[in-house]
């Protein structure tokens, strides 16, 4: 095989359809409205205090998983703070779980991803303010020790964590004791409580972070629970909306599917939760001209070098081809499509790529589903 | 106890371990004239483990109540010695030649046999409950021609439950209902993720081109997991079981989730997703009498 680079004056392919591992190739290109949305929507979360319930909507492979990966990038949201002046937002991204207990594993999710060391570092200097708030926040003097306990550099941090994985047993939990906490988390409600809590300290005046934007992804799949655990779904983001008033922004995407029409979306999503969302932002099936701009641009995002043709390798008269073979299809078929041709015209040592390359692959990179 | 034959096969018992709740259906079920075949029971006893929530909080909490319910179906169970000492050993032969089955012997072959056994040493109708549907369209004959009872699946059984208890509420069903769906909606929705992931990472031109049909194949059975159809899926299962040493990867995975390839039907019957979806409608708008309801008009 050719030189991949030198030949296709590429980086690497830009059509992987696996999450990129390097950060930098995580990176967003075309669809200026959609990008212009998730900006203004997170800029004023950035900026003003209410707590915002987003949806968004589209078919597979539109884009939703995508933006959510790249919307949680530290540069990307450290650039959108800075043009507010505020701190940088406290992001996380999960996917809606599909299991008996989804509370319980939202929960894990978050504190997965939690950094308690790290976050006891940026707090350091405002801990005695964040202890006073907290006992602010609500009634519950247990939830309050456990808050103040995850800030509380006396208490190693692997304790805590131990803690708030349920994994203490009864005597190692002594050694919490003398912090205010007495027992173990529970049940739902302490799990939902602790991430009310611990989302509203993080935001504390927005002096550390300026909100916490958590997106729940693959939010159709909550079509495939039981009843008991639609209800606790649609409760716990009932609760947590209302619980943590300020500085929190939630994002829901969500995929029509066999499963869930937007017809049946009020069976799954109750009017408790559909009266909460404030925005939602559709990714729509790119038309030509949209789909052009994209490439034209992750094209160029990859580019090695420099080309006149700004879909080099490929010749415009292939995309042309390509988009009319393959109808209204979502980006997702076309980067399957460009990412087969593109590699088979590399295993073959063919560029640049014609109509001529096109035409001999192309049974091998269409495929339609029906 | 109910004068009505119960036969469960390794599905519908699974399936009733881990919707079940505090015992809630199994008091019910025990009300009835239940039984499981040997085999059919060891199918269970093999295969119940796997549906177990990996993000369960207390994994050795659920298994304890799992094996505290297994020792309910234990006694639900026959002893295949003594009844091929009874009538002979080669009577589940026998019945594979008779129902023409190509598959080699299984729980639900056992089962069918078992069921015309039971038809006439009882001297009762059987009711046969699975959730394979192939195994279903495939001794559905059998059981009429031979009169030995009727092949139901879950909800039927579900439905059955609720009309001989007077304290089984209709939300109550609703929720068994759901819990079922649940059942099921997963195992499909986890499948088609697992080989989407499989095909993101390893689906690119090479494999293509070296594997094309097999490419191909996982193409179409992600296709028809994302529109919940599930005609001829088993002859897609049985395309990646022949040529296993090109698609290992692909084989284990449609092993973890084999249930799903039970709903393969027909294309012109509902698929068990439709049927516990219609049925839960139905019952909302269409009132299933019980004796008192009876009375009471």
């Amino acid at each position: 095989m050719a030189d991949f680079k030198a030949t296709y004056k590429l980086k690497t392919n830009p059509f992987r359809l696996t999450p990129a591992t390097n950060h930098d190739e995580l990176v967003w290109a075309g669809f200026k409205e959609v990008k212009e949305k998730f900006e203004k929507r997170i800029e004023r979360s950035i900026r003003i205090p209410n707590s915002t319930l987003v949806l968004n909507w589209g078919e597979y492979g539109s884009g939703k998983t995508h933006a959510a990966r790249f919307f949680n990038k530290k540069d990307v949201l450290r650039a959108l703070a800075d043009k507010t002046g505020k701190a940088i937002p406290y992001s996380t991204v999960i996917s809606l779980p599909k299991g008996k207990e989804p509370i319980y594993s939202i929960y894990i999710s978050v504190i997965d991803k939690l950094n308690i060391e790290e976050l006891r570092n940026t707090f350091s200097d405002i801990v005695g303010d964040v202890n006073t708030y907290i006992d602010s926040i609500g009634s519950n003097l247990h939830i309050q020790s456990v808050l103040k306990a995850v800030f509380n550099s006396d208490i190693q941090h692997l304790d805590i964590k131990k803690y708030l994985y349920g994994n203490m047993n009864a005597t190692e939990l002594k050694s919490l004791n003398a912090a205010g906490i007495l027992r173990s988390l529970k049940d739902d409600t302490d799990y939902s409580s602790i991430l009310a809590g611990l989302f509203s300290c993080l935001t504390y005046e927005k002096q550390k972070y300026s909100c916490v934007i958590l997106w729940i992804d693959e939010f159709e799949d909550i079509a495939v629970l039981n009843n008991a655990n639609i209800d606790k779904t649609n409760n716990f983001i009932r609760e947590i909306l209302d619980n943590v008033p300020n500085n929190f922004l939630l994002f829901l995407n969500l995929t029509q599917s066999a499963l869930i029409s937007v017809e049946d979306l009020g069976q799954y999503v109750y009017e408790s939760v559909k009266s909460r969302i404030k925005e939602r932002i559709s990714f729509d099936l790119p038309n030509p001209e949209v789909f052009k701009e994209y490439l034209r641009e992750l094209i160029g995002l990859f580019r090695e070098g420099t080309d006149d043709n700004h879909y080099f390798p490929f010749e415009e008269n292939v995309i042309d081809k390509l988009i009319q073979e393959l109808g209204n299809v979502s980006l997702r078929q076309f980067n399957e499509s460009l990412s087969l041709l593109l590699e088979l015209s590399d295993m073959d040592e063919k560029c640049p790529i014609n109509t001529e390359v096109f035409d001999s692959y192309k049974q091998e990179i269409i495929w339609h589903k029906d | 106890m109910s004068n009505i034959c119960c036969l469960l096969d390794a599905c519908t018992a699974i399936n009733l371990i881990h919707i079940d709740e505090d015992d809630f259906l199994l008091k019910k079920i025990d009300k009835l004239d239940v039984h499981i075949n040997d085999i059919v029971f060891n199918e269970i006893k093999a295969n119940v483990g796997k549906g177990i929530d990996k993000s369960v909080v207390d994994r050795n909490e659920v298994e304890k109540a799992i094996d505290q319910k297994l020792t309910f179906f234990r006694g639900k169970k026959n002893d295949n010695n003594e009844l091929l000492n009874d009538i002979g050993s080669d009577f589940f032969e026998k019945i594979k030649i008779v129902t023409n089955y190509s598959k080699k012997l299984n729980g639900e072959l056992y089962s069918s046999a078992y069921a015309l056994y039971l038809s006439r040493f009882c001297e009762k109708k059987v009711f046969f409950y699975t959730d394979d549907y192939p195994a279903k369209e495939h001794f559905s004959s059998f059981f009429d021609y031979q009169q030995i009872g009727h092949i139901k699946d879950s909800v039927d059984l579900l439905v059955l439950l609720y009309w001989l208890d007077d304290k089984f509420t209709e939300q109550q069903l609703d929720n068994e209902l759901s819990d079922l769906h649940s059942q099921y909606a997963t195992e499909v929705t986890i499948l088609k993720q697992k080989l989407q992931d499989f095909s993101n990472s390893n689906v690119d031109a090479a494999f293509k081109r070296n594997k094309k049909e097999i490419a191909e194949k996982l193409k179409i059975l992600l296709n028809k997991l994302d529109k919940l159809d599930f005609s001829d899926i088993g002859a897609l299962y049985s395309f990646f079981e022949t040529n296993k040493s090109k698609c290992r990867g692909i084989l284990d995975i449609l092993k973890n989730y084999s249930s799903v390839f039970e709903l393969e039907k027909k294309s012109d019957t509902e698929t068990l997703l439709d049927k516990i979806s219609h049925t839960r409608k139905a019952v909302k708008g269409n009132k299933i009498y019980k004796w008192n309801d009876l009375l009471a008009d």
